[in-house]
């Protein structure tokens, strides 16, 4: 065993770990509150709003994330916006987790049977009584399994912050290895499992959640 | 990727119990590890235990890896999904375990898995970007290339973007009709 592999696993676990963690975190964030705006927009059914929603996200899920993140990063600065390297990733990963997300909110508003919101307005409730009290608490359950699949997408996706220059993962590993590049093989093994210990309970949970509402 | 995910799914749903773990564990980790980290894996990784690939084939191979990874689940999702009673005639027609597969599951469980395995389909065609990080000459990789030489990266970047989204609506429109062609055929 190379013996500056424990060292480097060191520095890759005790800086790397929390910004990927950061980045993956913030854009999770930014996910679930973009989604859940967006997807409630799209139960409104009215043509402008609708027509705006569904451009951003069908543009968004359209174009590689990598190209949307160079585009924050280095194209921005073009327009006057600059952003350092980490709001950078998490603009870039949580726009297009809330196009996902809106999606995810969409599909489950619109699989709560019509005659619950019909109940509701029978009753004297408003649309947006009806929404908030009756509609979403049964949509979000179903949105819970979908949006883990989701947050699965995007620790794998946060690896991509790596290519603008954010000190994650996979980040630390490519400094770790300038000056040694049979480390290479040991570090990438190690965040491969550092990966996989994130998400496969993420996967687990929400593969049991899906059978269980089935 | 169809072909690891069909052979993977065989695996996967077959009876023999160490053909099932090695393909759950396949699936299981490549699906939850993320496709930019493999893609470094078969480029830096592997030269150092003696296999040096071209940056184009090992971008391909990590790729078709982590979609594979991907089709495998949801094939047998789409085998599972096929009748018991479609493989009990098969049986009950004399089939050997490969014939039903071939003949009677396979093509129930794929059209049933159509829509899922275009969106991978489409998730492979956005993912092959993620190949410019280790050099391969392909649109993004292009870009950059040009960014390097003029600096101009905001109407780049849009136009890459624009080149991936024209791609995505193609694809997305042939296999709406795809799926429609075979919709006719009923269950």
């Amino acid at each position: 065993m190379n013996p500056a592999y424990f060292p480097a696993l060191r520095d890759v676990l005790v800086h790397g770990l929390p910004v990927t963690i950061e980045v993956s975190f913030a854009s999770m964030l930014i996910a679930v509150a973009g989604g859940l705006v967006l997807g409630v927009v799209r139960a409104l059914r009215n043509p402008a709003l609708d027509a705006i929603v569904i451009a951003y996200v069908e543009v968004l899920r359209g174009i590689p994330l990598l190209v949307l993140m160079f585009f924050v990063f280095f194209g921005l600065p073009q327009l006057g916006l600059h952003f350092p390297e980490i709001p950078s990733a998490i603009i870039a990963l949580g726009l297009w987790g809330a196009a996902n997300g809106t999606e995810i909110v969409r599909g489950a508003i619109f699989s709560i049977a019509s005659g619950q919101s019909e109940a509701g307005a029978a009753l004297g409730l408003g649309w947006l009584q009806v929404m908030t009290t009756i509609v979403l608490p049964q949509a979000l359950r179903r949105m819970i399994p979908p949006f883990m699949s989701l947050f699965v997408s995007i620790v794998e996706s946060s690896s991509l912050a790596a290519l603008i220059g954010v000190r994650d993962l996979l980040e630390i590993v490519r400094i770790k290895v300038e000056n040694d590049a049979t480390l290479w093989l040991p570090l990438l093994i190690s965040i491969l499992f550092i990966y996989f210990l994130i998400n496969y309970p993420i996967s687990i949970a929400s593969q049991r959640l899906e059978k269980r509402l089935t | 990727m169809l072909l690891v995910g069909i052979v993977g799914a065989a695996m996967r749903t077959s009876k023999s119990a160490p053909a099932r773990g090695f393909a759950t564990a396949f699936a299981e980790f490549f699906r939850n590890t993320p496709p930019l980290v493999h893609i470094f894996f078969a480029y830096f990784a592997l030269p150092v235990v003696g296999i040096k690939l071209p940056a184009f084939v090992a971008g391909t191979l990590a790729l078709v890896f982590y979609q594979g990874a991907i089709a495998i689940e949801i094939l047998r999702a789409g085998i599972e999904a096929v009748p018991k009673g479609q493989f009990e005639a098969a049986s009950a027609l004399g089939l050997s375990g490969f014939e039903q597969f071939r003949s009677i599951v396979m093509p129930q469980a794929f059209r049933i898995s159509l829509p899922a395995l275009g969106n991978n389909l489409i998730s492979l065609l956005k993912n092959t970007s993620l190949i410019s990080a280790i050099g391969a000459i392909e649109i993004t990789g292009v870009a950059n290339d040009i960014i390097a030489i003029r600096l101009t990266s905001a109407e780049l970047y849009l136009t890459i973007g624009g080149f991936y989204l024209v791609l995505v609506f193609i694809l997305s429109g042939i296999l709406r009709s795809t799926e429609a062609r075979l919709a006719r055929y009923g269950t």
